[in-house]
């Protein structure tokens, strides 16, 4: 790929970079000061006055970005990108308690057992423990370092946004992109991620050895010997991630066709490698539902169906059009460029592939965010090519005018991706009292106790190792409670309702949690699954029944124990 | 200095990272200097002996690492033999050694016209 006619860079466009890179940094400052003294509502933290002036530090980053691209100000380039990261990732651990999204728990516990007990939990337990690549990783990591799985999960985002970006820059290179493109790329990567994918978990860590293996791959056609090490790289992912693999080989294949890769017999390879490890794990993936699922319309579903408020209803307008728009703007890109770049065919594949995931997986309502995620490294560096090219490609005023319009464009678009990234703030955050206390209750539960909620939100799920143990004794153990969900979306809790809670307590013959969070209202709130009042209206009638004891209740949660006493002979 | 001395240099130095967190100082010490041994150390002290172009250089330490890091925490585990500061000090000191050795050999080397 070929960028626009250089022009020898400027000392004051690296000056007004920086010194806008110097502002960002002020106003964010002053936003960590203010989020966390603030409340969120159902439009998520940007529509508080932290997240406004996360905003402003947002526009002022992306100016001295581009004023810094404008005039081949490189290092000033990169230092914006970290910025970015800073502005967009650090925030959260700073801001918050305890890591985001009451699921990242259940990574953090798994990685707990193997620390504790140097190996992997039984299978039977969940399907994390059959791809343990992440999970021995990170309890290797903390073992040595003696790094709290938790802070180690707080800090595993930024620094994966690092490394990533990073390598972004890298493949965009091996492509053939100039060095001012390849910086763009990178930072369009980090503003328009807004899935929220690179958390403490195995598809992160996936992610930053695929992008790795992609560039390997570009340049395995000139240089066979990085061929081979695509495979050995390869080789680590598919013992990570389940779906992971299955978007490299979709890349690889058109790869493949179009005579791109070296040695030619890397398909062969790669498959081999897929099918010796997912052969004798097929019974796994088979329990916890089905491999292949035709349905691309059903596929590309979210996990909650529910419309919700009009905050959420707002926030996944805003996702979708942001998506569209960059799939579109890719596509577009990619014509543009056809023909005029070293290698249009790996670019394309890089970029769409994903979407090909659609037509067989629906990955637990997921499938949609991996499929945006795999994509945008690809589309990134599309929309960077054209991009840097028109931007840089007259002088003077137009130049100017040209860089101005961008940057509306990026504002616009990153707006958008932080709203979608930080649009469930007032759910997806915990307090480090429900992190205690959630540890506690598990440490101190006897085999066989039954510990629920009634949403994912606000109880840190799996916290520590002694989950696996509860979960051997009855692997349903946390499972919710269906009919309870389904018949407060309906209405209020009936005395059936409740009888039958309790009959799943006196038949478990163990202590019965019925865990209810504060967030579990505004989770509620915001997707719409409850009627409005029926997690308090339950409160309270737990309350005055007999056997139910609250053994939490402070602002956080309310946590009800139910244990039929037996009455002496 | 070419990309291997460089290579080979930062082999060792993330060799030395990684055997000095595993001693018990402060964690977040030890978790940066681990990182920087996950990161770069296996990757480097493999590819400082290969000329590849910037971009797969730089990939492939990356994605070496993280690799070599992953097989090898997943086989401990596996294998039921958790020795995580021991197999960190070996890794270290292993990569570190290659590094060494490749920096030696690169010395004797004439460097002539690229």
């Amino acid at each position: 790929m070929t960028l626009a006619r250089r022009s020898p860079a400027s000392p004051s466009g690296g000056i007004i970079g920086a010194a806008l890179l110097a502002a960002a940094l002020a106003v964010w400052i002053q936003a960590l000061r203010t989020i966390p003294r603030q409340k969120s509502g159902e439009y998520g933290l940007l529509a508080t006055h932290g997240g406004v002036l996360l905003s402003v530090a947002t526009a002022l980053l992306i100016a001295g970005f581009l004023v810094a691209v404008a005039t081949r100000r490189l290092i000033t380039a990169a230092a914006a990108i970290l910025v970015a990261v800073m502005v967009t990732r650090v925030t959260v651990p700073l801001v918050t308690e305890v890591p985001i999204y009451s699921w990242t728990f259940k990574h953090v516990g798994l990685v707990d057992y193997i620390m504790y007990y140097g190996k992997d939990a039984p299978a039977a337990v969940d399907i994390y423990t059959k791809w343990p690549g992440f999970f021995a990783s990170a309890a290797w990591f903390s073992a040595v370092t003696g790094l709290d799985p938790v802070i180690a999960a707080d800090w595993f985002g930024p620094v994966s946004h690092v490394i990533d970006a990073t390598l972004i820059v890298v493949l965009a290179r091996a492509l053939g992109a100039r060095m001012r493109a390849a910086l763009v790329a990178a930072m369009l990567w980090e503003l328009l991620n807004w899935v929220g994918q690179n958390y403490y978990s195995p598809q992160a860590w996936a992610l930053i050895m695929a992008t790795a293996m992609l560039t390997l791959l570009v340049q395995s056609m000139d240089h066979p010997m990085a061929g081979h090490f695509a495979i050995a790289v390869f080789a680590a992912v598919v013992a990570s991630h389940q779906l992971t693999p299955v978007w490299l080989m979709l890349v690889v294949i058109p790869l493949a066709f179009a005579r791109r890769l070296s040695p030619r017999w890397m398909p062969v390879a790669l498959t081999a490698v897929v099918l010796a490890y997912y052969i004798p794990r097929r019974r796994y993936i088979g329990e916890y539902g089905s491999f292949f699922n035709a349905n691309p319309l059903r596929n590309s579903n979210s996990n909650v169906s529910t419309r919700g408020s009009d905050g959420r209803a707002f926030t996944m307008l805003v996702d979708r059009a942001l998506s569209a728009s960059m799939w579109l703007l890719a596509l577009l890109c990619l014509v543009l460029i056809w023909r005029k770049v070293a290698m249009p065919w790996a670019a394309a594949a890089i970029a769409f592939s994903a979407m090909l995931l659609l037509a067989g997986q629906n990955y637990g309502g997921e499938a949609v965010f991996r499929v945006f995620l795999y994509s945008l490294a690809g589309c990134s560096i599309l929309i960077a090519v054209v991009l840097t090219k028109w931007m840089t490609a007259s002088g003077g005023w137009r130049s100017g005018v040209r860089t101005s319009l961008a940057w509306f464009a990026l504002v616009a678009m990153s707006l958008a991706s932080l709203q979608g990234y930080y649009g469930g703030w007032s759910y997806i955050t915990m307090s480090l009292r429900q992190l205690q206390q959630s540890r506690s209750l598990m440490a101190n539960s006897a085999d066989g106790t039954i510990i629920t909620t009634i949403a994912p939100a606000g109880w840190p799920e799996r916290p520590n190792r002694h989950y696996v143990r509860l979960a051997l004794e009855n692997p349903d153990y946390d499972k919710p409670l269906i009919f309870l969900k389904h018949a407060l979306s309906r209405g209020f809790p009936t005395p059936a309702d409740l009888n039958r809670i309790e009959l799943i307590g006196r038949a478990s013959g163990n202590p019965l949690y019925l865990v209810l969070p504060r967030q579990a209202n505004t989770y509620s709130d915001y997707f719409g699954v409850f009627k409005i009042g029926a997690i308090p209206l339950l409160i309270q009638q737990l309350t005055g029944r007999p056997y139910w004891t609250k053994v939490i209740d402070d602002e956080d949660s309310v946590v009800f124990s139910y244990r039929e006493r037996r009455s002496p002979r | 200095m070419t990309a291997q001395h460089m290579l080979a240099a930062i082999a060792v130095a993330t060799g030395v990272a990684g055997a000095v967190s595993a001693v018990p100082t402060y964690p977040p010490v030890q978790a940066i200097l681990l990182l920087a041994f996950i990161v770069m150390g296996p990757g480097s002290a493999i590819l400082c002996w290969l000329e590849l172009p910037n971009p797969a250089r730089i990939a492939g330490v990356i994605g070496v690492s993280l690799a070599v890091v992953t097989m090898l925490a997943t086989s401990l585990a596996w294998l039921n033999v958790w020795y995580p500061v021991a197999s960190c000090v070996a890794a270290s000191v292993l990569v570190a050694a290659i590094g060494l050795v490749r920096l030696r050999m690169l010395r004797r080397r004439p460097v002539g016209p690229r």
